[in-house]
C-alpha cells in the first residue's frame, strides 16, 4: 500500500500513527482523571516530565541499569500524581467548594510550573543525556521506524486496552465508573470517593510516565517537554469524551496525530499546531451549535394518530 | 524600575477586572481573553507602529476587532458546558496566537517590535512615567464600566446566568443575548487593555500574550475574589509585584534566583487557595434598601377577592392544541390539547413519567414541539424564544425550585420584575438617575411579592440558606413578579414540610383570587382537590381524561391506572 | 454551599508558609555564590592579566572608578545555559579587573528569560532607570525587543551571542562582538564544502524561525550559496526556537535532501536534530552554526559517535589560541569546574572591552560613567584584546566594523566535534577571507 503514497506522506503517516498512539494513551489517562475527579489536571505535564528525570537520576546518580531506572521513573510519576491529588487538588477543591474547577485549574498550573522549576534547580535547564537500549531502525517501505517507535506504540496500546479492561472487569474499576457517573450516589453506596480519585491519579501518573519515558528515548528529555504534550492530552480527552471508554481515545488520538503530521505535508511547519487548534475550535463550535441547527423537517407537520 | 512595574500592574489589573466581569459575574470561563488582548496589541502595533495611524484610532480598531471576536466566541460558547468552554477558549486562543505568529506582515514568531513614539492627545508616551497616566485611566475606565455593569440589574442577570441559566431564562431574560453581549463587552475591553499593553511594551509578540498571561490573569481573578472587581485590582497589583519583590529579596548573587522565584510563586498561589479560597475579597451581596414594614403593608398588592366566575364561564386564556414531541423513538407528548381559563386553577395529574413536566416544557417553549400550537390570549407561542414566552405572560416554576443560590431572596425576585431599564446597556450608560430610580421601584415591587408570600423577613438571606419550603415560596414570589398572566406551577407542595403545605395552598389560592390563571402539576390529590377547578389526567404523554377531580376519581379505569395506587 | 469556616485549620497553612519560605531561603543559599573565583586566585590571575594585556601601573587602570555594568542575559527558559555561562564569565572578569587595580564593577544582571519580550522590556527599562552606561547583552538585544530602549537610554551594548544581526542595524549604541551567525561564516564553510565534496551541488537549510527576520536571512544566505556556485534546492524549513522534536521537519527534508544541509539551530537543538536526522536516514552533510555541550547531551551519544560539523567563531577552551585565552580558559575551569564555552568567552572579552574603554576615557580625563564618551572612545579606535586569534605570544584582536557595528574580522572556521573533542577542518575570517584547510 505504501507504493501508492509518496515517500514523505508515507513517512508522515507512520509518524502520525506513532505520535497518535502517544496522544491516545495520554488522552485516555487524562480523561479518566477529568471524568472521575473533575480536576483540570494541568500538572499532568509535571508527572510526565518527572518520569524521565527520575529515571535519569537513578541511572546517572545511583548507577542503576536502564530498566530498573525506568521503573523508578514510573514509580516517581505515580507518586507525584497521587501526591498532587492528596496534597493539592483535594484540599484546594474542598476549600473552594463550588468554584473548585477554576481553583484547581489555576493551582494546578502554578504547582506544575513550580515543580518543573524544582527539577531545573536540581538537574539544570538543558536537556538530559537520557538513553538506554540501542536504537535500531526498521524499514517500512520508504519509511523508517525505530524499535523505540514500535515499543512506544505497543506500550500505549497495551496501556489503553488494560485501562479499559481494568474499568470493565475489576471491582475497583467498577467503583471508578460508579463515581464517574454519580459521585454523590457512589458515596452513598459506600464507595470511597477519595480512594477512587487516588487510584485514578495513580493510573494517570503511570500512563504519563510510560509515555514520557518512550518520548524521552525517542527525542529529548528537557524541562519543557510536557508543555505542549499536556495540551494534546486535553484535546484527546475531551474529544474522546471524559466519561466514555478509554478505547475511544485511540481513534481520536491517532486521528490527531495523523492530522498534525499530514498538515505539515501541505502547510508550512509553523502552521501545523495552529491547524490542530483551529480544527478543534471548529469541532467544538459544531458541538455547541449542533442542537440548534435547523433540522430538515417535513413541510407539513404530520399529526400523530391516536393509538 | 518600580514605575515600569506599576504600569504593568495597572494594565494587568485592568485585564483581570474585565475577565472577572466575565468569569466572576457571568460564570463564563474564558482562557481566550489574553489572546484577545494580543489581538488588540497587534492591531495597535500594526496600525500605529507600522502604518503610522494615530494611536487613538488604532485603539478604536483594537476594541472593535476584539469585540467582534468576542461575539464569535460568545456564539460558540452558548451551548458548551464549563469544561468544554475552558477547552474551547484554550484552543481558540492558541489558534489566534498561532495565526498571529505565522503572518510575516505581523512579524511571525518574533512579532512586531520596536514600536516607539506613540502619542496620545498630543503627548508623546516615552518613559515609563509617561505611561502611568494612560494606564491608570484605562484601569479606571475598565473598572467603571465593569462595575457599572456588574452592580446593575444587568449584572444581576449575569449572576443569574452563572447560577442557573435555565431558571434565569424562565424569568424572561434573553440569556443568549446576555452571554454574547458580555463576551463582546469584555473582549472589547481586553482589546483596549491589550492596545495599551503593547504600546507600553513597544511590541506585540506571540509569547507576550500566550498561555502564561492567560493564567496570570486567572490567578489574579481567583486570588482577588470572583465577582469582586476591587479584589481583582488588588490581586493584579500584588501578583505583578511579587516578581520584582522576590527578585529584590533574592538579589543575592544567586545563579538560580529565577527558578527559586517560580517555585515560590507556585507555593504562594497554593497557600492562598488553601487559606483563603474565596479570594482576598469575597463577593458581596448587593445592598438594596428594604422598604420599611409599614410602607410594605400599605403597598401589599393582595386585592379583595373578586366574585369568582364559574369555571365553565371563564374565558380561555391559554389554548394548546395537538402538541406532540418525540425524543428519538420515545413519545414524550402526544396530541396534547389543553385549555386554561382565566382566574381558575387547572391541575395536571398522572403517574410518574406521564409527561406532565414535558407538557410544561412544551408550553413554555423550553422544548419545541414537533407539531401543534399554543396560543396565549390568541397569540401563537410555538416558535417563540422561551424568554419571550415569559414576557408574553406565561411563567413557570420548577419542580426542583432552581433559585439562584448565591443571590439573596430579594435579588431573586427582583430579577423577575420585567422591564427594568438597568438590564439594557443603553440606559445603563446614559447619565441620569433613571436606572437607580427604576431599580428602587423594582426592589419595592419585589418586596411586595416577598411580603405576599410571607417571606419579607428573609429578603436579605442568600437563597441557598433557605429551607426547602421557604425556597418554594420565594420561587412562587419570583414567578408572580414576572407579572405573567398564566403561571405553571410544577409540584408547588411536594417535598414541603407539612407545616408549609397549608401556607403554600393558601398562596396558590390567593394567586388565583388575584385574577391570574394557574396550571399546576401535583401528586398530592388532597392538594388538587382543595385547589383545582379543573383536572386533566395524563398518561404516556397524553391527556386521556379531564373534568373535576371527583369525576376522574369516579372512573374505574383511571382509579385503577393511577388513583388506585394512592 | 458556603464554605464552613474552621479556625482549627488556620495554624497549619501558616506553618506551611513558614516552612516554604525557609525552604526557599535554603534553595537560594545553595544557589548563591559559593562557586566562582576565590580572592587568592583572582589576585594571581589579575597579575597575569596585567602582564598579558601589557598594562601600565597606576591611575590609568581606573582603580578609583565604580562602574555600573548591566547584563541582560537569558537566565531562565530554554537558553538558560547560555546566560549562566555569560554571567559566570562576567563575574570572573569583574573580580580579576578589580584585583588588577581596575575599577570596581557593580554588576546588575537582568534575566530576559528565553528571550521573553516582556522580560526583555522590563530589563531594558530597569537598566535605564539604574543608569548603567554599558551592558553585556545577548540574543540581538532580546531578539530586537530591547533595541529601541538601548538607543533611547544610550546604553553601550555589547552582544556576543547574536552578533550584529540585520535587524540590529541602525541601533547606535548596539555592537555585536562576534560573527553574525551564520551569515559571516557561510562563505568559508561553502568553500570548505566545495573542496571536500567535489560532487556536492545543492544546499538547503533547516533552522530557527526568526519571524520577520526570516526573509532577510534567507535572501542573504541564498545569495551566498549562489556566489559560491552552489544551488539552493528550495529546502528552507523553520521551527520554533528551542524545539527539539523534528519528526515532521525531517519527513520534509527527506523528500528534498540537499548535499549540504545547514542546521541553523542553537543550544541543545543541533544535537537533537542530528540524532533524529540520523535515525531518519538523512544522508546530507550537516553543518551547524554553533556547538555547545548542551547539544552533546541532547544527541544521546550521536554527536560522539557520528560527529557534528559546525561553522562558527568557535572558542576551544582545550586549545586556547593566545595567552589571554589561556588565562581565561584556565581561570574559568578553576572557578566553575567546567570548560568555558563560546558564550562565556565572548562575555569575558566584552567585559575586558568595557574596562579598556573605561581606561581610555579616564586617560583622556573624561567621565567613564558617560556612555557617549565610552562610545566615542570605541569609535576612535575600535580594536580590543580578544581571546580569539593571536598566537602563543600575542593576544588576539577584536576589531569592530563601525559601519555594520559587527566585527570587522574574526577568526572562525569549520570544526568537527567527535568523541569528546573538537578539531578544526578549515579556518578563515569573515566572508571566507584567508581560507585555509586545516592540516
Amino acid at each position: 500500500m505504501h507504493d501508492l503514497l509518496d515517500g514523505e506522506l508515507w513517512q508522515l503517516t507512520v509518524n502520525g500513527l506513532v505520535r497518535g498512539a502517544l496522544y491516545a494513551a495520554l488522552g485516555a489517562g487524562l480523561a479518566l482523571v477529568i471524568g472521575v475527579t473533575t480536576r483540570f489536571h494541568f500538572a499532568y505535564a509535571l508527572t510526565y516530565t518527572v518520569a524521565p528525570y527520575a529515571a535519569y537520576w537513578a541511572m546517572d546518580g545511583l548507577g542503576a541499569p536502564f530498566w530498573p531506572s525506568a521503573l523508578a521513573g514510573l514509580a516517581a510519576a505515580v507518586a507525584v500524581s497521587v501526591l498532587l491529588e492528596a496534597g493539592v487538588y483535594e484540599p484546594v477543591a474542598r476549600r473552594a467548594a463550588d468554584r473548585a474547577m477554576l481553583a484547581v485549574l489555576v493551582t494546578s498550573i502554578g504547582v506544575s510550573t513550580a515543580g518543573i522549576a524544582l527539577l531545573q534547580l536540581k538537574f539544570g535547564t538543558g536537556s538530559l543525556p537520557f538513553y538506554g537500549p540501542d536504537q535500531v531502525q526498521h524499514r517500512l517501505g520508504s519509511a523508517r521506524i525505530s524499535n523505540f517507535d514500535l515499543d512506544q506504540v505497543a506500550t500505549c496500546l497495551v496501556l489503553v486496552a488494560a485501562l479499559a479492561a481494568f474499568l470493565a472487569f475489576t471491582p475497583v474499576g467498577r467503583s471508578i465508573k460508579a463515581v464517574r457517573s454519580n459521585p454523590g450516589l457512589a458515596a452513598v453506596l459506600g464507595i470511597g470517593v477519595r480512594r477512587v480519585n487516588l487510584v485514578c491519579f495513580a493510573i494517570a501518573g503511570l500512563i504519563s510516565g510510560a509515555c514520557a519515558l518512550w518520548y524521552g528515548l525517542l527525542y529529548t528529555v528537557q524541562p519543557t517537554m510536557g508543555d505542549s504534550t499536556v495540551i494534546y492530552g486535553f484535546v484527546v480527552a475531551f474529544l474522546a469524551g471524559t466519561r466514555s471508554s478509554p478505547l475511544r481515545a485511540l481513534p481520536v488520538g491517532i486521528g490527531l496525530g495523523l492530522l498534525e503530521q499530514w498538515a505539515s505535508n501541505w502547510l508550512p511547519l509553523q502552521w501545523t499546531q495552529t491547524a490542530v487548534f483551529i480544527v478543534l475550535t471548529a469541532y467544538l463550535a459544531f458541538l455547541a451549535v449542533k442542537d440548534r441547527l435547523p433540522r430538515p423537517r417535513p413541510a407539513r407537520p404530520v399529526p400523530l394518530e391516536k393509538v | 524600575m518600580w514605575i515600569n512595574y506599576l504600569d504593568q500592574a495597572l494594565l494587568l489589573a485592568a485585564l483581570a477586572v474585565s475577565v472577572n466581569l466575565l468569569v466572576g459575574y457571568a460564570g463564563q470561563v474564558s482562557v481566550a481573553h489574553a489572546a484577545f488582548a494580543g489581538v488588540g496589541g497587534y492591531a495597535v502595533c500594526f496600525l500605529a507602529g507600522l502604518h503610522g495611524w494615530p494611536y487613538l484610532a488604532s485603539l478604536a480598531v483594537a476594541v472593535l476587532v476584539t469585540a467582534v471576536l468576542g461575539v464569535l466566541i460568545g456564539l460558540i460558547a452558548l451551548g458548551l458546558a464549563e469544561e468544554f468552554l475552558i477547552l474551547m477558549t484554550l484552543a481558540f486562543s492558541l489558534g489566534i496566537i498561532g495565526v498571529l505568529a505565522t503572518f510575516d506582515a505581523l512579524g511571525g514568531v518574533t512579532g512586531i517590535t520596536g514600536v516607539d513614539g506613540l502619542r496620545l492627545f498630543g503627548k508623546e508616551l516615552d518613559t515609563p512615567a509617561d505611561w502611568l497616566i494612560p494606564s491608570a485611566v484605562v484601569l479606571a475606565l475598565v473598572f467603571a464600566v465593569c462595575r457599572r455593569i456588574g452592580e446593575s440589574p444587568y449584572g444581576q442577570v449575569l449572576k443569574g446566568i452563572r447560577e442557573d441559566a435555565v431558571a434565569t431564562r424562565a424569568l424572561g431574560k434573553n440569556t443568549f443575548g446576555y452571554k454574547i453581549g458580555i463576551f463582546a463587552i469584555t473582549s472589547g475591553l481586553t482589546g483596549l487593555v491589550g492596545g495599551l499593553y503593547s504600546g507600553w511594551l513597544g511590541q506585540a509578540t506571540p509569547s507576550a500574550y500566550g498561555f502564561p498571561l492567560a493564567m496570570a490573569v486567572f490567578a489574579m481573578v481567583i486570588v482577588g475574589g470572583n465577582a469582586n472587581l476591587a479584589g481583582s485590582i488588588a490581586a493584579g497589583i500584588v501578583l505583578t509585584m511579587i516578581e520584582p519583590v522576590l527578585r529584590q529579596v533574592l538579589a543575592v548573587q544567586s545563579t538560580q534566583a529565577a527558578l527559586v522565584q517560580v517555585v515560590l510563586y507556585g507555593v504562594l498561589l497554593l497557600l492562598v487557595m488553601l487559606v483563603r479560597p474565596q479570594g482576598l475579597f469575597p463577593e458581596r451581596a448587593r445592598k438594596v434598601a428594604v422598604p420599611a414594614p409599614e410602607a410594605r403593608a400599605q403597598a401589599s398588592p393582595r386585592p379583595e377577592p373578586p366574585a369568582r366566575t364559574p369555571y365553565d364561564e371563564a374565558d380561555v386564556v391559554l389554548r394548546a392544541e395537538g402538541l406532540s414531541k418525540r425524543f428519538g423513538g420515545i413519545t414524550a407528548a402526544k396530541n396534547i390539547d389543553l385549555e386554561l381559563r382565566r382566574g381558575t386553577i387547572t391541575a395536571l395529574v398522572g403517574p410518574n413519567g406521564a409527561g406532565k413536566t414535558t407538557a410544561f416544557n412544551l408550553l413554555t417553549g423550553t422544548v419545541v414541539p414537533d407539531t401543534g400550537s399554543v396560543t396565549l390570549n390568541g397569540a401563537e407561542l410555538v416558535g417563540m424564544r422561551p424568554d419571550l414566552v415569559v414576557r408574553a405572560g406565561l411563567a413557570r416554576t420548577f419542580q426542583d425550585v432552581r433559585l439562584l443560590n448565591r443571590l439573596t431572596c430579594l435579588e431573586n425576585v427582583m430579577l423577575a420584575v420585567p422591564g427594568r431599564p438597568g438590564e439594557r446597556l443603553g440606559p445603563l450608560f446614559t447619565p441620569g438617575r433613571g436606572v437607580s430610580r427604576a431599580d428602587r421601584e423594582a426592589a419595592a415591587e419585589a418586596m411586595r411579592w416577598l411580603e405576599f408570600v410571607g417571606m419579607a423577613d428573609e429578603a436579605a438571606t442568600p437563597a441557598d440558606a433557605l429551607s426547602y419550603g421557604q425556597a418554594k415560596l420565594v420561587s412562587l414570589a419570583r414567578a408572580l413578579a414576572t407579572r405573567a398572566d398564566v403561571l405553571l406551577l410544577d409540584e408547588p407542595a411536594s417535598g414541603v414540610d407539612a407545616a408549609w403545605v397549608e401556607t403554600m395552598l393558601a398562596m396558590v389560592a390567593a394567586v388565583r383570587d388575584e385574577g391570574r390563571t394557574v396550571c399546576l402539576v401535583e401528586h398530592n390529590l388532597d392538594v388538587v382537590r382543595q385547589l383545582a377547578d379543573h383536572t386533566c389526567f395524563m398518561e404516556l404523554g397524553e391527556i386521556t381524561a379531564s373534568g373535576t377531580l371527583d369525576e376522574l376519581t369516579g372512573s374505574a379505569r383511571l382509579a385503577e391506572a393511577y388513583f388506585g395506587a394512592q | 454551599m458556603p464554605t464552613p469556616r474552621s479556625d482549627l485549620r488556620r495554624p497549619r497553612p501558616v506553618a506551611l508558609l513558614l516552612a516554604t519560605l525557609a525552604a526557599g531561603a535554603t534553595l537560594t543559599a545553595c544557589g548563591s555564590g559559593d562557586t566562582g573565583v576565590s580572592a587568592a586566585d583572582a589576585e594571581t590571575q589579575a597579575a597575569d592579566l596585567v602582564k598579558v594585556l601589557r598594562l601600565q601601573d597606576g591611575a590609568a587602570l581606573g582603580g578609583d572608578v565604580t562602574f555600573k555594568l548591566g547584563a541582560a542575559l537569558t537566565l531562565s527558559g530554554p537558553s538558560a545555559g547560555n546566560g549562566q555561562s555569560m554571567r559566570n564569565a562576567v563575574e570572573l572578569a569583574a573580580k580579576q579587573i578589580k584585583a588588577a587595580g581596575g575599577p570596581t564593577i557593580k554588576l546588575s544582571v537582568k534575566d530576559i528569560k528565553g528571550p521573553d519580550p516582556v522580560a526583555a522590556k522590563q530589563a531594558a527599562s530597569e537598566l535605564a532607570s539604574e543608569g548603567v552606561p554599558a551592558k553585556i547583552t545577548s540574543m540581538g538585544d532580546g531578539l530586537g525587543a530591547m533595541l529601541a530602549d538601548t538607543d533611547k537610554s544610550r546604553i553601550l551594548s555589547l552582544d556576543g551571542v547574536g552578533g550584529a544581526q540585520v535587524f540590529t542595524r541602525g541601533t547606535q549604541y548596539f555592537y555585536g562582538t562576534r560573527e553574525v551567525a551564520p551569515s559571516d561564516a557561510v562563505p568559508g564553510a561553502l568553500e570548505w564544502f566545495k573542496r571536500t565534496h567535489p560532487q556536492g551541488r545543492t544546499v538547503g537549510l533547516a533552522g530557527v524561525d526568526l519571524g520577520a527576520q526570516n526573509a532577510a536571512i534567507k535572501a542573504d544566505m541564498t545569495a551566498k550559496f549562489a556566489a559560491a556556485g552552489l544551488t539552493f534546492n528550495g529546502l528552507w524549513e523553520t521551527a520554533a526556537p528551542a524545539s527539539q522534536d523534528f519528526a515532521s521537519m525531517l519527513a520534509k527534508i527527506k523528500k528534498n535532501q540537499p548535499d549540504l544541509l545547514w542546521v541553523a539551530f542553537s543550544g541543545a537543538s543541533p544535537g537533537a536534530f542530528a540524532a533524529q536526522a540520523k535515525a531518519a536516514g538523512i544522508k546530507s552533510e550537516l553543518v551547524g552554526i554553533e556547538f555547545t555541550q548542551e547539544a552533546v547531551k541532547a544527541s544521546k551519544g550521536v554527536l560522539d559517535s557520528d560527529g557534528l560539523k559546525f561553522a562558527m567563531d568557535y572558542f576551544d577552551a582545550s586549545a586556547p589560541s593566545n595567552p589571554l585565552a589561556k588565562l581565561f580558559a584556565d581561570a574559568y575551569k578553576k572557578a566553575y569546574g567546567q570548560p568555558a564555552d563560546f558564550y562565556a568567552a565572548n562575555a569575558y572579552e566584552e567585559t575586558l572591552m568595557v574596562w579598556d574603554l573605561i581606561r581610555r576615557v579616564k586617560a583622556a580625563g573624561g567621565d567613564p560613567g558617560d556612555s557617549a564618551q565610552l562610545k566615542a572612545a570605541l569609535e576612535k579606535d575600535p580594536r580590543f584584546a580578544s581571546v580569539y586569534g593571536g598566537d602563543s605570544a600575542t593576544v588576539g584582536t577584536l576589531k569592530i566594523d563601525l559601519k555594520t557595528h559587527g566585527v570587522a574580522s574574526r577568526p572562525m572556521g569549520v570544526f568537527e566535534y567527535k568523541d569528546g573533542k573538537v578539531k578544526p577542518l578549515a579556518t578563515y575570517d569573515v566572508g571566507g577571507q584567508g581560507f585555509r584547510l586545516a592540516g
